[in-house]
């Protein structure tokens, strides 16, 4: 579902709510994207093998690249199983059938972990080698370094590496938003970058197909 | 006739006992209380631990070839006995008071049925096993009531669709590292590297609003999948870091393979009692310590306050010693059990240093219930080979503060080495009744030990679940 965008324009000018989290911002209803929620909502979760080569794509990473935990192990040998992954010693032969309460903090820490990699990559790199800074320089502090241009494209370049669409205006608002957080007041460009990224990358969209 | 809790406790419903769900009763506010299954996969014989033949007793010349028998010890203040080996002997001196062994009759032969059945009593709460009941008893409202660190018919779980799905168990590969599945970045990063909390909690925010923004979000909305990720990252995942799991649960050295400091993480205090108690945790590459291993995490979660029930597993796919001993039985059953009852002294030693996080001025110990499940029992004669195969008579091991301990439910016949069963008001040993031309019990001897329901049925009751039609062992409750 990562390589389609579905939208499904009607004309019954109908609001969809979601699901209310505790801490999520109120939904703003765009009304030229009025979607109708799928029937079904089938939904197949990444495994181990699916979400390191995404990542390793998206932020042109080698495999050993994306996330090793303590620095030492792979986190898809660490949380293989947890992941959709086997064990034979355990004689798991199949997948477990239902998510373990442990994939969403696993999920994060791999996109924390890829994302990191490739905004400090970014960091050491020429302008034109940059894969997700793009024309913002990860090195500059966020409040001097980089207009809303260059930010928005690198929003975009995120969105089309992770999830392999352009994002829509309100996506693309809450990222600039993030930018602008009191938490990340003193931060550097790559620190946003790192955070934007492992915020797209972990989105339903980015761990579901 | 076997009382039990269920009719005084329906008499609670509604007032401040218990609260009803159907016919499954729940505890709410009595004290929690904790199961650590210690699975011991292949067939723990019971006739080569706590109810053993004496070998000097054995009859001259038996027709069917000697019973298995040993030099059998009874430890001073112990009414168990043992064979004389350093490490059951030991045990029995120290842990006797607290032990009960309770004659079983299996009901089937095939390794992960058998180990199905001995965790959910071959039905009998719903298809609930074990864990599941006392997480559903006592830790629904936690962050992870429900661990499994078993395999094969040890990691099944149970069928009851009303189960609450957080109370299903959380399969765990490795003790040394779970740890770090418990928080979404503390130890991602270098320490020097590492975001401030404030800005990874901004853009978690940030996701939160791209979901309820994106097509993607709105055309799923009714997916039951992508809606349980989301409810996991602000319940249980939040739960999870706001307990510091990842250091709580961390018992593994810092090392040059294993550089916590390096990523601004820290083994877990209690960690230090672990080298007198369970020393072979730090080397979790062995058998040894792989159950070592696993029984550390087990307590570390339990002393967290955020689980209830935990399976632990003797052996893995693949070992050369397990308890299924078709080879080699004498060798294999002493080393495997001498390295569970290590890892049962560990436990009750370490429980009983640790206060109850829900109960404070109590232990652990007070509230836990160790039990030995294990697949069935092992033939009476050795093979010309020296092994055997499996057989449906066998005893089961319990051990806990809550259970009338230094004691054994059944006797074992020394005609025949099968363990009998015994009244469950009393506890006192039944004898068989009809032989075969063998001296071997026939299949409709009344007294043959229990199955697998009541066994069940008497674990929960130590613990304080109940639920209908459930068969207790009222002898095995502390006065």
């Amino acid at each position: 579902m990562r390589m389609l965008a579905l939208w499904l324009v009607l004309g019954c000018g109908g609001t969809v709510q979601a699901p209310p989290t505790p801490d999520a911002a109120p939904l703003e209803p765009d009304a030229a994207l009025a979607i109708t929620p799928s029937v079904r909502g089938d939904l197949r979760a990444k495994t181990w093998r699916q979400l390191s080569a995404d990542l390793e794509v998206a932020l042109d990473l080698a495999p050993d690249e994306v996330c090793r935990e303590l620095g030492v192990t792979p986190c898809t040998e660490v949380h293989q199983v947890r992941l959709g992954g086997v064990d034979w010693t355990r004689s798991l032969y199949s997948p477990l059938e239902r998510h373990s309460l442990t994939r969403a903090a696993v999920l994060d820490r791999m996109a924390l972990a890829g994302c990191a990699r490739r905004a400090a990559l970014d960091a050491e790199a020429a302008p034109d080698a940059r894969v997700i800074a793009g024309a913002l320089d990860p090195r500059a502090p966020i409040a001097t370094g980089g207009g809303e241009d260059a930010t928005a494209d690198a929003i975009h370049t995120l969105y089309r590496r992770l999830l392999a669409r352009d994002p829509v205006d309100a996506e693309v608002a809450v990222l600039l938003d993030l930018r602008a957080d009191p938490a990340l007041v003193g931060s550097t460009n790559e620190a946003w970058l790192t955070l934007a990224c492992m915020a797209v990358a972990t989105t339903t969209e980015g761990v579901f197909y | 006739m076997s009382l039990t809790r269920r009719g005084l406790l329906a008499g609670l419903v509604g007032g401040a006992g218990v609260a009803a769900v159907g016919t499954r009763v729940q505890a709410t506010e009595v004290p929690r209380k904790y199961l650590i299954n210690l699975a011991c996969f292949g067939g723990a014989s019971m006739l080569d631990m706590f109810l053993p033949l004496d070998v000097r007793a054995q009859p001259d010349a038996p027709r069917e070839g000697p019973l298995l028998a040993y030099e059998v010890a009874t430890p001073k203040g112990s009414a168990l006995s043992c064979p004389d080996r350093e490490v059951p002997v030991r045990y029995l001196e120290r842990y006797a008071a607290l032990t009960a062994v309770v004659g079983l009759q299996s009901s089937t032969l095939v390794h992960q049925l058998a180990q199905e059945r001995i965790l959910n009593g071959r039905g009998a709460f719903a298809g609930r096993t074990s864990g599941e009941a006392v997480a559903a008893a006592y830790g629904a409202d936690l962050a992870l009531p429900h661990v499994n660190m078993g395999f094969f018919g040890y990691i099944t779980d149970g069928t009851d669709d009303l189960l609450p799905e957080s109370c299903r168990h959380e399969f765990v590969e490795d003790p040394a590292t779970f740890a770090l599945a418990t928080h979404g970045y503390a130890g991602v990063l270098r320490r020097e590297e590492a975001l401030p909390v404030d800005a990874i909690e901004a853009a978690r925010r940030a996701r939160d609003r791209l979901e309820g923004a994106s097509p993607f979000g709105r055309t799923f909305l009714t997916s039951l999948d992508r809606q349980t990720l989301l409810d996991r990252r602000v319940g249980a995942q939040r739960a999870m870091e706001e307990a510091d799991l990842v250091r709580q649960l961390m018992f593994r050295e810092d090392g040059p393979d294993f550089p916590l400091a390096a990523y601004g993480l820290e083994r877990t205090s209690r960690a230090s009692l672990l080298r007198d108690h369970l020393p072979a945790a730090a080397r979790p590459e062995t058998p040894r310590g792989r159950l070592q291993a696993q029984a550390a995490l087990a307590w570390l979660l339990l002393a967290s306050g955020n689980t209830v029930a935990v399976t632990l597993c003797s052996g893995v796919l693949g070992d050369l010693q397990t308890f299924d001993t078709h080879q080699l039985h004498v060798q294999n059953q002493a080393v495997k059990w001498d390295e569970v009852l290590e890892v049962v002294g560990g436990l009750v030693e370490l429980l009983g240093a640790t206060e109850s996080p829900h109960t404070p001025g109590t232990s652990l110990l007070d509230h836990t219930l160790i039990a030995l499940p294990t697949d069935f029992g092992r033939d009476k004669r050795l093979s010309d080979e020296g092994g055997t195969s499996h057989h449906l008579n066998n005893a089961m091991m319990l051990v806990s503060p809550r259970l009338s301990g230094n004691r054994a439910l059944g006797r074992t016949d020394p005609r025949n080495g099968w363990i009998s069963g015994f009244n469950p008001d009393t506890g006192e040993p039944t004898p068989f009744m009809r032989l075969d031309a063998d001296g071997v019990p026939l299949d409709d001897d009344p007294n043959l030990p229990p199955g697998e329901e009541r066994l069940f049925g008497a674990m929960l009751d130590l613990l304080d679940v109940s639920y209908d039609g459930q068969q207790t062992i009222p002898a095995l409750r502390n006065a």
